[in-house]
């Protein structure tokens, strides 16, 4: 024994990389192999593969073999390690000033990377604004477009050194005239964004709209609408620190300062409904507005309106019923309504593929407010189900 | 498999060395063959026949050139059998398609493409070209045939080389192929695997890396669907196409040279010893020194088995420029089923052609041009290499690179990409070899450099959408 490790010590001293290099392959596959799997990476925000279920068809069709590739890459040991690790060479060694899609600005503010639009977006970009537009051409004055611009709109000095942006600006004028020549009405808010600019509009982490954003946006559209706004100094109001949102689950940003999330509590009543035919709504559940388990963990914009429902209504104090049909922009927006409407109902067409002009007819709603950011107003592929006639 | 995942690096190889350690002298063949043949299905299970075809063809070649060794007639008909054989399974997966839709577009026929050849079996441009360079040695003596089908077998699919080369010929491992006994040594061993690290990182932190630069201008796309949008040609100014075909440049050398690095580490780590491939072809000072430094392995080929019986440069000037073509144009096919190219093998044979009736005494007494010259027409290379690309295209390319227009600015790309255009330009030169030579009898010294390098390459390995090969469909 004791020869034998005499001999080994040799060794190592002779071929020291030989010797390291098949310890760690073998040994690092022994530990990878005893290691727990994982279902979900709270981290990246993403489903990991799990071990795939061996048959022969999949095997011949070469499907096991590729998802068993994907399996032991997705459930690697320290994974969260190693990807924090490629993460910091790419900022610390290689200087990079673009991790993952997203970009590196000042003060650790993380935008997202949009240099152009995709083959996809050059074709659902205009044809959104087509869709706006139609909606509007046919309920008028009743229609709110509001498309909330990105945060590198608001702050593109803050951006990495000469980072070509896409035109956002030019989108975002495009549509507006759109929707005002169709006789709605529109709600830009680069103004009163760039006005505010040195507050807490934006998450540094998230390309979400921080809740005081969502709130600017909101009184924005009471002085719109000649409505007294929220009056947030008589509410509680919560903040929820270590928030890490989108933007840093994608670049893993080592530097990344978390956000502080922030609600106010409500005791107003969400129903979400299960629509399954169009025209038939049927109540799945009752709850309140927040989803208090999701501040647990690491996205914590998840809590609001318990994600993208088809369609819900909320009850309000005010009077009167609007519609909000929205993408997650409008989840931390809508609580604000309650001051002022007697019901509000949300919809989300990712999920309520009918078209929702029986909606508004016979749930009687008195007001449609379209409210997306520019980032999903551009690739959203659901937005025509706007117009769609529920009997086709 | 590529080696460049997880699951090769901790799954595959690991248990593959140990098999292959573990096992009697006897069987090391065996296990050699077996775990290669793991490798090449893995991809594509339904390929594995084929293979198996192969070697068979080969093999029987090889033992019925040896029976019949009286009769030049049927020693004739084996060789023609072993190069019809290899070569007929090359052109069907690989230029098949090709074929037909050619001959649609010139007669504008609708002859209808073959489904299922549109994934080529792994490695096959390498492999036909090994079988096919044993059946030839041993049709002009030039090896004995091999007696064992196994060992024969191990050498056509040994897993190291089987993808991406180099190019080994049968007789370059024939002799330690039949050493059972002490073929693995520790020395080998040890400089295997400083190797297969410096191949990974070349692979996994600059190709890949810079390469994103590339698609940062063209997209990315998962055959032709665009996953991830990119500035596009037409809308990049003329500066920004140059950075990145440059780095399009540096991503080819890294990711070719740094999987044959791969290979042919691990073929030590094997106890086998394969020829170098590469050998800095950057700093090359001409066209004809540039292509005595890339793909060395794939040149030497195409030289032996193909310009010297045509003749080389022994019958006259008019025979060996022919020569030189018939070559330029098969190494155009080689690449790739498509009229790039073709059209890219001919550009080399006219630059070749120059350099050897005039050019080359005067880049000979050059300093510095001749090196801008080379790198200038390689570059200008790679753009045909890459034109039929996804979101390329020849006509654009070539317009944005030549006639200079606006568009977007290579600034930000330039900051962005600063540091990996630094250290690729470093690592295109003798320079890390000479450091590493310095540096690597210091033992801590060199083994910190090698794991170093080992755990970024598995960070990045794990942290990104893996990217395949450049030259897997080759």
């Amino acid at each position: 024994m004791k020869e034998r490790l005499k001999q080994l010590g040799s060794l190592l001293r002779a071929y020291p990389a030989a010797i390291c290099f098949l310890v760690f392959i073998t040994g690092f596959m022994v530990l990878d192999m005893c290691w727990p799997t994982r279902e979900f990476s709270e981290l990246e925000n993403t489903m990991l593969d799990q071990k795939p279920a061996f048959s022969f068809q999949a095997l011949f069709s070469n499907e096991w073999t590729a998802d068993y590739g994907e399996y032991v890459k997705d459930q690697i040991a320290l994974r969260d390690s190693w990807i924090d690790l490629q993460s910091r060479s790419e900022s610390l060694l290689l200087q990079k000033a673009e991790i993952g899609g997203i970009l590196i600005g000042k003060d650790q503010q993380l935008f997202t990377e949009m240099f152009t639009l995709t083959r996809t977006e050059q074709r659902t970009l205009p044809n959104n604004i087509k869709a706006v537009e139609q909606f509007a051409q046919r309920h008028g004055d009743k229609v709110t477009v509001l498309i909330a611009p990105s945060a590198s709109a608001i702050y593109p000095e803050d951006l990495p050194f000469a980072a070509p942006m896409l035109d956002e600006d030019g989108w975002l004028d495009q549509t507006f005239a759109a929707v005002e020549a169709a006789g709605g009405n529109v709600l830009d808010l680069r103004g009163a964004f760039t006005e505010h600019k040195d507050e807490y509009i934006y998450y540094r982490t998230d390309h979400h709209w921080t809740t005081y954003g969502a709130q600017l946006a909101y009184e924005e559209f009471c002085a719109q609408q000649g409505l007294t706004p929220f009056d947030a100094q008589s509410h509680t109001r919560v903040d929820v620190p270590e928030f890490l949102g989108t933007s840093y689950s994608k670049s893993r940003y080592w530097h990344a300062e978390a956000d502080v999330l922030t609600y106010y509590p409500l005791d107003n009543e969400m129903t979400v409904f299960d629509v399954t035919v169009p025209g038939q709504r049927t109540p799945k559940s009752t709850s309140g507005l927040y989803d208090t388990a999701k501040l647990e963990v690491v996205d914590k914009y998840a809590m609001f309106l318990y994600g993208n429902n088809g369609y819900s209504e909320i009850q309000g104090d005010g009077e009167g019923s609007i519609l909000l049909v929205k993408d997650s922009y409008g989840n931390c927006f809508a609580p604000f309504l309650t001051a002022n409407y007697g019901k509000i109902g949300v919809v989300d067409l990712r999920n309520y593929p009918y078209g929702i002009d029986e909606l508004i007819e016979s749930e009687g709603y008195e007001h449609v407010l379209i409210l997306y950011n520019f980032q999903s107003f551009k690739s959203d592929s659901y937005l025509y189900n706007i117009n769609r006639d529920p009997i086709e | 498999m590529v080696f460049s995942t997880v699951l090769f690096l901790f799954r595959f190889l690991p248990i593959a060395l140990l098999l292959y350690y573990l096992a009697p002298p006897k069987l090391k063949n065996t296990v050699l063959f077996v775990c290669s043949l793991v490798f090449y299905s893995w991809g594509e299970v339904k390929f594995f026949p084929i293979m198996v075809v192969l070697i068979l063809i080969n093999y029987i070649a090889g033992l019925g050139m040896e029976r019949f060794d009286k009769s030049t007639a049927a020693r004739r008909g084996f060789l023609l059998f072993a190069i019809i054989g290899s070569l007929s399974m090359l052109v069907f997966f690989k230029y098949t398609n090709f074929i037909i839709t050619s001959i649609n577009a010139l007669a504008g026929l609708t002859i209808p493409t073959i489904e299922g050849v549109s994934v080529l079996p792994l490695g096959i441009s390498f492999y036909t070209f090994q079988t096919m360079s044993y059946s030839i040695d041993v049709y002009r003596r030039g090896v004995p045939s091999e007696h064992n089908f196994i060992d024969f077998g191990a050498y056509v699919v040994m897993f190291p080389q089987l993808i991406a080369g180099p190019i080994v010929k049968y007789r370059d491992v024939a002799e330690r192929l039949h050493i059972y006994k002490s073929r693995v040594t520790m020395d080998r061993i040890e400089e295997g695997v400083a190797l297969f690290i410096f191949g990974l990182a070349k692979k996994v932190l600059l190709a890949d890396t810079i390469s994103a630069l590339w698609h940062d201008v063209i997209g990315t796309y998962s055959g032709t669907v665009e996953t991830a949008a990119g500035i596009g040609i037409l809308n990049a100014s003329t500066p920004l196409v140059w950075l990145g075909l440059i780095a399009y440049s540096f991503q080819l050398y890294f990711d070719f040279s740094g999987y044959s690095m791969m290979g042919i580490g691990m073929g030590k780590m094997l106890g086998f010893d394969f020829p170098d491939n590469f050998n800095l072809p950057y700093i090359s000072r001409s066209i004809t020194e540039f292509w005595r430094r890339w793909h060395i392995t794939l040149s030497s080929w195409f030289k032996e088995y193909v310009y010297i019986p045509l003749g080389g440069n022994r019958k006259g000037l008019a025979r060996q420029i022919f020569n030189i073509f018939v070559v330029w144009l098969l190494t155009g096919i080689w690449h790739g089923a498509n009229w790039n190219f073709i059209l890219w093998g001919l550009y080399y044979f006219v630059l070749l052609i120059i350099e050897k009736t005039f050019l080359l005494k005067h880049l000979k007494k050059g300093r510095v041009w001749p090196h801008i010259y080379t790198l200038f027409f390689v570059v200008i290379g790679w753009a045909l290499f890459v034109g039929n690309e996804p979101g390329v295209g020849l006509v654009p390319l070539f317009t944005k690179l030549f006639i200079p227009s606006g568009g977007v600015s290579c600034l930000y790309f330039l900051r962005n990409y600063a540091v990996l255009l630094v250290v690729s330009g470093v690592c295109c030169t003798p320079l890390p070899l000479k450091i590493w030579n310095k540096i690597q009898p210091i033992k801590w010294v060199r083994l910190t450099v090698l794991g170093v390098l080992l755990v970024l390459s598995v960070a990045y390995i794990v942290g990104s959408t893996s990217s395949p090969f450049l030259y897997f469909n080759f």
